[in-house]
């Protein structure tokens, strides 16, 4: 591979990681145990201050390791992609409205939906200018994919230990990072996803020290729209006839794990059991779309 | 609810209400830029019917940067629009524009070209266009001009300063024609296009040879 790639990915993923595992470490270990059983008490998230702390950890490393990898943080915004910080402060209000609300669940991912449907048109302004024939189907896929995919990575967080819920956020940010640079030719995109991908493994490692600690709901809300919104730039920037696919693909790597609190024996499955038939879920349609990805790449680029 | 609660939901519609505002709002940095007019101003001494529209099939814009600081690599545009007129008589009557789409880099290899369409480098369906507007010549003898202007590229314009050669005029099947080329060395690096500087150079060196009929 070259040098230079490699460079830019080891600034990319250093600081993520390290950020995720001290950070997060530290919080993880403040926080109590919880139960060792499934169920009800192992499915609440840490405390609110704990959580809310997890919240401002998670885009205070995405943010300043954005500007490590991107050179800063434009003021003003001269592309879409600088926008991403900004995104991201967008993002941990919706996670942290999301863990003090009643109906935080649904709250957080209205509101997720809401942040990355104006993002949407932030990111590219002609959509003002397009017909609604245009831009209903963007918008409206927009909204589902980011709804679901928020939903999905709150519940994670919400039903599952914070190594698991770390792992199941991963899978789609790695795979996601995986498309955008295999499938949408585009190095920055992906290095954009896989600044959070380096942050969840960072977290996830961490996690692995204190397996019976949460992960704070607020986080699983924020890694969702703000990969959202990188998967929407890479249709909206880099477009290709599988797009769609790959942001769909990408979204179910969130959306399918939470399959498992339904199935009516889910409670009296252990804990990796369940967490294996989570992960299983989450990888199946994440690296279908990386394979797509890969099989479809046409000559080396660069 | 409690007070806790309300107050949360508050501050979320806030945040929405104010993304939606930026959005949706009448902001100026939201609007789409207004369509500029191919159409250059004309000056007092200068008649529409001067000025030189360029015809592509005769034309071509190229451009090469290092790669892996070891060689060069060339690369070119396939679609360009524009007008121009140099004026050897009186060279404040001479302007050159040129709007070229970024979506058209050719570099001979499909993966690089969307490499370079993409994000990476000229996001090309962000900023569409790739253009230059002179602002003065000044002659150096010998049809060689310093032309000041506008150079903008990656929703950045900056000034250059470009060495233009007047290479002629003469009569076509469909009327009187004329060309000249343009050579300009830009940092991409100072209109945003940062990416794998250590790889790829910073220093892009843009030879422009335009054709036109009147």
């Amino acid at each position: 591979m070259d040098p230079a790639v490699l460079r830019q990915l080891a600034i990319g993923a250093l600081p993520p990681a390290l950020g995720g595992l001290v950070v997060f470490g530290a919080l993880l270990a403040a926080d109590r145990p919880r139960s060792p059983t499934l169920g009800a008490s192992l499915g609440k998230a840490p405390a609110r201050p704990l959580g809310l702390l997890h919240c401002i950890a998670a885009t205070g490393i995405f943010v300043s390791s954005f500007a490590v990898a991107f050179g800063g943080v434009r003021q003003p915004p001269q592309t879409a992609f600088d926008q991403l910080p900004y995104v991201a402060l967008a993002a941990l209000g919706v996670g942290i409205a999301s863990m003090m609300t009643r109906w935080g669940h649904w709250l957080g991912a209205a509101a997720g939906a809401a942040v990355g449907l104006v993002a949407l048109f932030l990111f590219k302004p002609a959509l003002h200018e397009a017909t609604f024939a245009e831009t209903a189907p963007l918008v409206v896929l927009t909204c589902i994919l980011v709804f679901g995919g928020v939903a999905g990575a709150s519940q994670s967080c919400r039903a599952c230990r914070a190594w698991i819920a770390a792992l199941l956020l991963l899978i789609p940010a790695a795979g996601a990072s995986a498309m955008l640079t295999l499938g949408h030719y585009s190095l920055k995109l992906g290095q954009g996803a896989g600044v959070l991908a380096a942050m969840l493994l960072g977290i996830a490692l961490a996690a692995t020290l204190w397996r019976k600690r949460s992960l704070g709901v607020g986080v699983g809300v924020i890694v969702a729209v703000l990969l959202g919104m990188v998967v929407v730039q890479g249709h909206l920037f880099a477009p290709t006839p599988r797009s769609l696919l790959y942001a769909v693909l990408t979204a179910l790597g969130f959306i399918l794990p939470c399959l498992v609190d339904f199935a009516p024996k889910a409670p009296r499955l252990g804990v990796f059991p369940s967490a294996g038939i989570r992960l299983l879920l989450a990888v199946l349609p994440v690296a279908t779309g990386v394979a797509i990805a890969a099989a479809t790449r046409t000559s080396e680029a660069s | 609810m409690n007070k806790l609660t309300l107050s949360a939901v508050a501050a979320g519609a806030g945040v929405t209400a104010l993304g939606a505002f930026l959005a949706f709002g009448p902001c100026g940095p939201c609007e789409a830029p207004a369509e500029q007019s191919m159409t250059p101003v004309l000056y007092a001494t200068t008649a529409a019917e001067d000025i030189f529209k360029v015809d592509p099939v005769h034309s071509s814009i190229v451009f090469r940067v290092k790669h892996n600081n070891v060689s060069y690599y060339w690369g070119r545009f396939n679609r360009m629009e524009g007008t121009f007129l140099i004026d050897p008589t009186t060279p404040s009557n001479s302007r050159i524009e040129v709007k070229v789409p970024t979506e058209s880099v050719d570099t001979a290899n499909e993966g690089r070209d969307r490499h370079l369409r993409s994000p990476d480098f000229f996001s090309a369906a962000e900023f569409p266009e790739l253009a230059f507007k002179s602002k003065s010549f000044s002659s150096k003898g010998d049809n060689i001009y310093d032309v000041q202007g506008e150079l903008t590229l990656h929703g950045q314009t900056k000034p250059v300063t470009v060495r233009v050669e007047d290479t002629g005029r003469g009569q076509g099947r469909r009327g009187e024609v004329a060309g000249f080329e343009a050579t300009l060395t830009i940092k991409r690096s100072e209109f945003g296009m940062t990416h794998m500087l250590g790889g790829i150079g910073d220093d892009v060196r843009i030879i422009v040879s335009l054709q036109g009929g009147r």
